[in-house]
Parts: structure tokens; C-alpha cells; sequence
């Protein structure tokens, strides 16, 4: 880094000579034309006044000085006609390389010199003069080496030519070549100030990308710069630079339109002109142009003489402007479609800006201004509080919202509304805004609380499938014990006179009754209609809500030969509603003896885990897991590898949903290569223990 | 000589039950709560029938029956639904227990 940041001057300096020397090309050029003539009286003056009149033309002077005059000339006019196609700064050394030729022409020819000692060295000091009005600080410098080395050179080389001589007049070539380059720096120190705003001028040029045009009115003389010709995908050379090419690259649409513009801001009636029409690209497609132009020059009557201008392409932004429209026609639609308006609040002014869709919802006339619209009085009044807590949260601590509210619309309709919020910071983070979206979400609420209202049924459902599953099981369990009844009702009336034997046989018969309760109170539990929407937040030892569940499901424990195993250290509490929960542990236990049944020495075990705030109920079976492609679909609403009417398929999908309703989990897992269900539930509040 | 029922359920109280209601002077109700120590009395002792309870802990009455000889008519106890014939069995007696069909069995093997 450090090295490149010190290049930067160096190369900053350089990036300014170069410029000084381009910008003042155009200049320096147009000096070329009276140089020339200067230069031309001069020769003619000097030769048929001085020359020929002394030494007449077949003479050795006039011959040599004719031919250097003519070098001299006929450099002038190639670096005239090459600078006119060509901008270079190398073709304005030219002139000042002619003379130094020339110059050298005269020391190096023996019979010249023999006659004129001196005159060599008079068109070196020419060609640093000409140099001085030409070249840039690099062509002068290249010019001061030559200047001074090259008859230093032929001084040596040549035997007419004196070497000590030569050296004593050469200290004067090596100061005015060093004043030459001085001054052509000079030059550039004074155009400083000028330089600088040239700077600018190629730096807004180079950054805007703008097109520049220079239109004389007189010779019909358009000049498109570099970048003009670019936008337009062409080469500056490529284009001839007449008022015909603007005509021939306009759109003919807009042609016209241009051209009025054009002939008002010439009439005088406006003072500078600002207009967009589109132009042809090489390529063929359209480049959409913005142009300012005014004018510049005016002749002594007051007739524009030249007018200048800019062209900017503006294609990117017009294609942001279309794709603009149609994002905001999308953006209305999608409003109308989704029911969803957009707001913003001004938080200094307090005022509301809303979308159309609002006004729908509040079946309000677009035509109301908010100021004039109470939003707060269309909510409940009991949910009035919530919502004004919840915009100053927003506005003060930044917190954003998201909420459900009940609505009455100007029509007295009844609706239910989302509304979202969130704030907008300035650069110093104060919160200037609100912006939000406000959304008629009745349907989606009322197909949700159907839809709730359909999955309650089929929870119930499901549970009284599970329960005539158990049916037949239960029958034998309630048989049993009144087996016992009858049998000891029969016997009361045989003992009826051993007062021993009847105490004990009323005990069994007051056992029975109580085991018979038992289970039709399980029953009559279990088959309570329990809703998903308010779960039941009650605290229940897991102890004794396993062994109820146990109680439940012995009877097909003993008739498919799969016992129950109930596994517990301490006891421990969950929170929630102990019959969904019961469900779900019957559910399990089910499936794992159903799986399990006619498997050699099957069990089911059931252990209770703490797991940090929650609590784990595992049900475990003596399976070997379940096959890969069930798990994917195992907690799939109506999955099932029962047999056609075993099983609804319901029963882990409810059993899931209802434990995701305690803020729990149902997983499967394979612990001990067994297949393991783990309920999480979520553990008494600590807080409430301590 | 009296008469020997092998009575097998699990349940002792319902055993119990059956026992002082139908044994006296003339019939014997030999107990088992676990199945296979009554299966291995029907081998040692004389037994003119058994009564084998449908669900119990160890074995359920069907495996129970096939360990028994096939000369030893057994009866099966059940609160089962839907059990209405036991090939291997000579009758299925529905819990609750009705006492007259016990007696009656009773009285067909004391002739």
C-alpha cells in the first residue's frame, strides 16, 4: 500500500504534464498556420533581398539556405496536415525537428560551411524559438539533447569541422535549450489555475460520461467529441463531423421535435434547451439521449454563431424508470390481490400516509385525507391500549410489531386485521418513520379456526377409534372383577351364617367394585372432549399419569402377551393437560405392543428422564427400530402399515401435534438398537416450585 | 372317588371364588395361578377335567391347552367378545362365571 500511495504524486505530476500538453494541443496548433506564413515571408524576404541579390542562385550559400529553408517549410506543413487528422503531441516537435535539421544540414556540408561559419548555429536558436511556441516539456527536452549533442558528434566525426571550435560556441545552444524547457514549464505553471478547471472539466467529462458536440452554425460544422461518437458505439473517426450525421443517427420520431427545439433556442426564445430523443446505436438498437445545448457565439448583430451542448445517455435510466412502472403496477396488484396496504407515520408530524388498500379495508373514500381518519376508533375499544402500546414500543425502543386485531370498517363491517410495523432511522439513528403493512386477514382467520375446529374433531375421533381398539380388552377387564362379584354375591348367601367368611368375601366384592370403577373412570376420562386450543396448564406427577395409562392399556398388554414395564427414579412434573397426554402415551404403548406381539419375549418399557427445563417420558419396545423409508413418513397425518381397518394412520400425527401444542416434541429415535418414542414436555415452572 | 378340577387362571381371587363355590365332599378344585404347575399336576395326578382361564400373564389359555393331553377335556374361561368355539376345547364358559353351566358340567362327569 505504502508504495503505491507514494507513486500516486509522482504519477499525479505526470497525469498533469500530459494533460497541460493535450489540452493545449488544440492551441498550440492552430499556431502552426501564421508560424508558417511568418516563416515563409521571411525566407522569401531574406532570399530575394539578402541571398541572391549577394551571391545569386547558382551559388553554394543560396543553394544550402534555400534547401534548409525548405526543410524548415516542409515540416510546417506535414505537422499541419497531420494535426489536423491527428491529435498528438509529437507532431508539433515537428516544425522545431525541421530546423534542428536543417541546422545540422549547415554544419555538416563542408563547402557551406567553409563560406558561412555561423549561420548553423543561428537555425539551431530558430528551432529552439519555434520549440518554445510548440512543443510540450518532453518534446523540448528530447529537442535540448539533440540541440546540444549532435554537433558535439559531427564535430568529432567531421574533418572540416573544428572541435574545440564548435565547443566554444555551444554553451549558448545549452542555456537557451535549457531556457526553452523552462519556459515551455512556465507555461505550464501559468496555466495553473486554468489547468485545474480543465481538470474538472475532464473529470465531470470523464465521470458523467458526457457527449460533447460544438456546432458552427455558419459552416453547418458539427464537432462530436470521443465520447459523443462512443455512446453512439462509434469511433470519432468513423463519423463525419457535419450537422447531417446528428440527422441521419436521430430517431425520426423525434427528429422533428429536436429540430423545433433547436430553431426556438436559435429565435431566441429560450436561453439554453434540455431534450430527450433517442438515437441509433451502430449496433441498431435504440440509445435514449439527453441533450442541453445554448448558445455560445453570436456575430456582431447578434446572430448565434455557434452553439455547444451535451449529450448524456440516459438508456439505463429510462429502463429503470419502465422497470419502475411495472414494479409499482405489480406492486398494486399484488396490494389488491393480498388485501395488504402499506403505511407510513411521520413521527415529528404525525401524519399517515396510506396506500389505496387501506382506505379498502377501512372502507373509507380515497378522497378522505388521514388527518381527518381516527384509526383508533375502528378497533376495540379493549384492543385500543395494546395496539397504542405497541406503536410507542416501536417508535421508542424500537421494537417492531406484528399483530392480529379485531376491526370494524366504516360500514360497520367486522373484520380481523394484521398490522405490522417497524421504524425508520435517519443518519444520526433517530427514528423519523413507522412504515407498515396492514393486512384484511378475516378470511385466512376463519378458514384457520375452521380448519382447527376439523382437526379437534379428528383428534377426537382418532381417541375414540383408540378406545373401541381397547374395547374388547376393557370387556375382559371389567369381566374379571365381576366374575368375582357374582361369584362372591353366591357365596354371601351360602356362608351366610360364618360371619368370617362373609367380612372377607364383602372385602372382595367392595375390590371388585372399586377395580370396575377404576377403569370406567379411566374411560369416561379419557373419552372427555379436550381442545388443542387451550391446553390445560395443570401440573401432574408423572407417576401417577404412567400408572393410569398402564391401567388402560393392561388389559391388551395381557391379552397380546407384551408386557408393560414402567421404569421411574423420582418423580417428577409435568406441565399440561393430563389426558392429551395420556392419549398419546396409550397411543404409543398401542402401537408398540401391536408391533410387538407374537415376537419372541417382547416387552414394552416405559422410563422418565429430566432433561434440562423438560421433562422426557421414553417408550421403548423390544423392536429393532423402524425401516428407514417409515421414518420419513412416520409422523404423516393417515400413514399407517396397519391392515385396512387397524389403525387410522392418525395416531403419531396427532400424538405429535398435541405434544408441539404443549410446547413439547414427539421424536423417534433408536436407543440401544430398540425403537424408542421420546415425549418432551416442558417441566413444572421452577419458579413455582421454589 | 371323588371328582378333580384343575382350575388355571392367574386371577387367584376368581379361583378362589370357584373353589368355595362348587368344591365339596364329592369334588376336588385344584388351584394354579401359574400355568404351567397345573400343565405339570394334569401329568402326575388323575383329572377328570380342566378349566383353563383365556388371558393370563405366562401363557394365554390356547397355548395352555396344547400342553395338556388330549385325553383331558378342558373347558376355557373368557370375557372375550368374540369367542364363540374352541376346537380343542369342549366349551367356552363367558365370565361372569354362570354357575348353573358349571354345575351341569359337573354333574356330567359324576355319572
Amino acid at each position: 500500500m505504502s508504495t503505491l500511495k507514494s507513486y500516486i504524486p509522482f504519477r499525479n505530476f505526470l497525469r498533469e504534464i500530459y494533460y497541460c500538453s493535450c489540452l493545449n494541443f488544440d492551441d498550440r496548433k492552430t499556431l502552426l498556420k501564421p508560424a508558417l506564413t511568418f516563416i515563409a515571408v521571411f525566407f522569401t524576404a531574406y532570399f530575394a533581398f539578402s541571398i541572391i541579390p549577394k551571391y545569386g542562385i547558382n551559388s553554394v550559400e543560396f543553394s544550402y539556405e534555400f534547401s534548409a529553408g525548405l526543410l524548415i517549410s516542409t515540416f510546417f506543413v506535414i505537422s499541419y496536415f497531420l494535426t489536423k487528422k491527428f491529435t498528438a503531441n509529437p507532431l508539433l516537435f515537428l516544425p522545431s525537428f525541421g530546423a534542428f535539421l536543417a541546422s545540422m544540414l549547415l554544419l555538416s556540408a563542408p563547402d557551406f560551411y567553409q563560406k558561412n561559419n555561423f549561420l548553423w548555429i543561428h537555425v539551431q536558436f530558430l528551432s529552439i524559438l519555434i520549440a518554445c511556441f510548440f512543443n510540450s516539456v518532453r518534446c523540448n527536452s528530447v529537442l535540448a539533447v539533440l540541440n546540444i549533442f549532435t554537433p558535439l558528434i559531427l564535430a568529432h566525426n567531421l574533418d572540416h569541422l573544428d572541435f574545440s571550435g564548435i565547443l566554444e560556441m555551444h554553451h549558448i545552444v545549452v542555456f537557451s535549450s535549457v531556457i526553452a524547457i523552462v519556459f515551455s514549464y512556465q507555461n505550464i505553471l501559468n496555466k495553473k489555475s486554468s489547468l485545474q478547471s480543465l481538470l474538472e472539466a475532464n473529470f465531470i467529462k470523464e465521470t458523467s460520461k458526457l457527449g460533447l458536440w460544438k456546432w458552427n452554425l455558419l459552416t453547418n460544422e458539427v464537432v462530436y467529441d470521443e465520447r459523443w461518437c462512443e455512446i453512439l458505439g462509434y469511433k470519432q473517426t468513423e463519423i463525419e463531423q457535419s450537422f447531417s450525421t446528428f440527422q441521419k443517427l436521430c430517431s425520426p420520431d423525434d427528429i422533428d421535435r429536436v429540430s423545433a427545439a433547436v430553431q426556438e433556442l436559435i429565435s431566441g426564445n429560450l436561453p439554453n434547451y434540455e431534450i430527450k430523443f433517442k438515437m441509433k446505436h451502430k449496433d441498431g438498437h435504440g440509445v435514449d439521449i439527453i441533450s442541453h445545448g445554448r448558445i455560445v457565439e453570436r456575430d456582431s448583430s447578434g446572430n448565434p454563431k455557434a452553439i455547444h451542448g451535451t449529450h448524456l445517455d440516459i438508456s439505463e435510466i429510462v429502463e429503470l424508470n419502465f422497470e419502475n412502472q411495472k414494479l409499482n403496477e405489480l406492486t398494486d396488484a399484488m396490494q389488491d390481490i393480498a388485501k395488504v396496504g402499506a403505511w407510513e407515520l411521520d413521527i415529528k408530524t404525525m401524519k399517515v400516509k396510506w396506500t389505496e388498500e387501506i382506505y379498502k379495508i377501512y372502507e373509507i373514500p380515497t378522497s378522505v385525507p388521514t388527518d381527518k381518519v381516527l384509526g383508533m376508533s375502528y378497533y376495540d375499544e379493549d384492543e385500543k391500549p395494546i395496539l397504542e402500546g405497541l406503536l410507542s414500543d416501536c417508535i421508542t425502543k424500537g421494537i417492531p410489531f406484528d399483530r392480529e386485531f379485531n376491526f370494524t370498517s366504516e360500514k360497520g363491517n367486522k373484520k380481523i386485521v394484521r398490522s405490522m410495523g417497524k421504524p425508520v432511522y435517519d443518519e444520526n439513528n433517530n427514528c423519523i418513520l413507522l412504515r407498515g403493512v396492514f393486512q384484511d386477514v378475516s378470511q385466512r382467520v376463519k378458514i384457520e379456526k375452521e380448519l382447527e375446529q376439523e382437526r379437534l374433531k379428528i383428534i377426537q375421533s382418532s381417541k375414540l377409534a383408540t378406545l373401541g381398539e381397547m374395547a374388547a380388552g376393557i370387556a375382559h377387564e371389567i369381566n374379571n372383577p365381576l366374575a368375582i362379584i357374582q361369584g362372591s354375591a353366591s357365596l354371601l348367601t351360602r356362608h351366610k351364617d360364618n360371619p368370617t367368611k362373609v367380612l372377607e368375601t364383602s372385602d372382595k366384592l367392595k375390590k371388585s367394585v372399586k377395580r370396575i370403577g377404576k377403569i370406567v373412570n379411566g374411560l369416561r376420562k379419557f373419552s372427555r372432549n379436550s381442545s388443542l386450543d387451550e391446553v390445560l396448564q395443570q401440573d401432574h406427577s408423572v407417576t401417577s399419569l404412567v400408572s393410569e395409562v398402564l391401567e388402560l392399556v393392561e388389559a391388551k398388554s395381557k391379552r397380546h402377551g407384551v408386557p408393560v414395564e414402567f421404569h421411574t427414579k423420582d418423580d417428577l412434573i409435568i406441565r399440561g393437560d393430563d389426558i392429551q397426554i395420556q392419549q398419546v402415551l396409550v397411543n404409543l404403548i398401542n402401537n408398540a405392543i401391536d408391533a410387538n406381539t407374537g415376537a419372541q419375549s417382547p416387552w414394552v418399557k416405559i422410563h422418565v428422564k429430566k432433561n434440562n427445563q423438560s421433562t422426557q417420558i421414553l417408550v421403548s419396545d423390544s423392536g429393532h427400530g423402524i425401516e428407514n423409508h417409515i421414518i420419513e413418513k412416520l409422523f404423516d397425518p393417515f400413514y399407517t402399515t396397519k391392515e385396512v381397518g387397524k389403525g387410522t394412520g392418525l395416531g403419531l400425527s396427532i400424538s405429535k401435534t398435541i405434544l408441539n401444542a404443549h410446547n413439547g416434541d414427539l421424536e423417534y429415535k433408536k436407543i440401544n438398537g430398540h425403537t424408542t418414542f421420546i415425549l418432551t414436555l416442558p417441566q413444572k415452572d421452577l419458579s413455582y416450585a421454589a | 372317588m371323588p371328582l378333580n378340577i384343575v382350575y388355571i387362571d392367574d386371577e387367584t381371587e376368581l379361583g378362589e371364588i370357584f373353589q368355595s363355590s362348587f368344591e365339596d365332599d364329592e369334588t376336588k378344585v385344584h388351584l394354579f395361578a401359574d400355568p404351567e404347575k397345573g400343565v405339570e399336576y394334569t401329568k402326575n395326578y388323575p383329572v377328570d377335567f380342566c378349566v383353563i382361564d383365556f388371558r393370563m400373564q405366562q401363557m394365554n389359555g390356547l397355548e395352555c391347552r396344547e400342553k395338556i393331553s388330549k385325553d383331558i377335556p378342558c373347558y376355557l374361561v373368557t370375557g372375550e367378545l368374540d369367542f364363540s368355539k374352541e376346537n380343542n376345547f369342549i366349551e367356552i364358559i363367558s365370565k361372569p362365571i354362570d354357575e348353573e353351566q358349571i354345575e351341569s358340567i359337573i354333574k356330567k362327569y359324576r355319572k
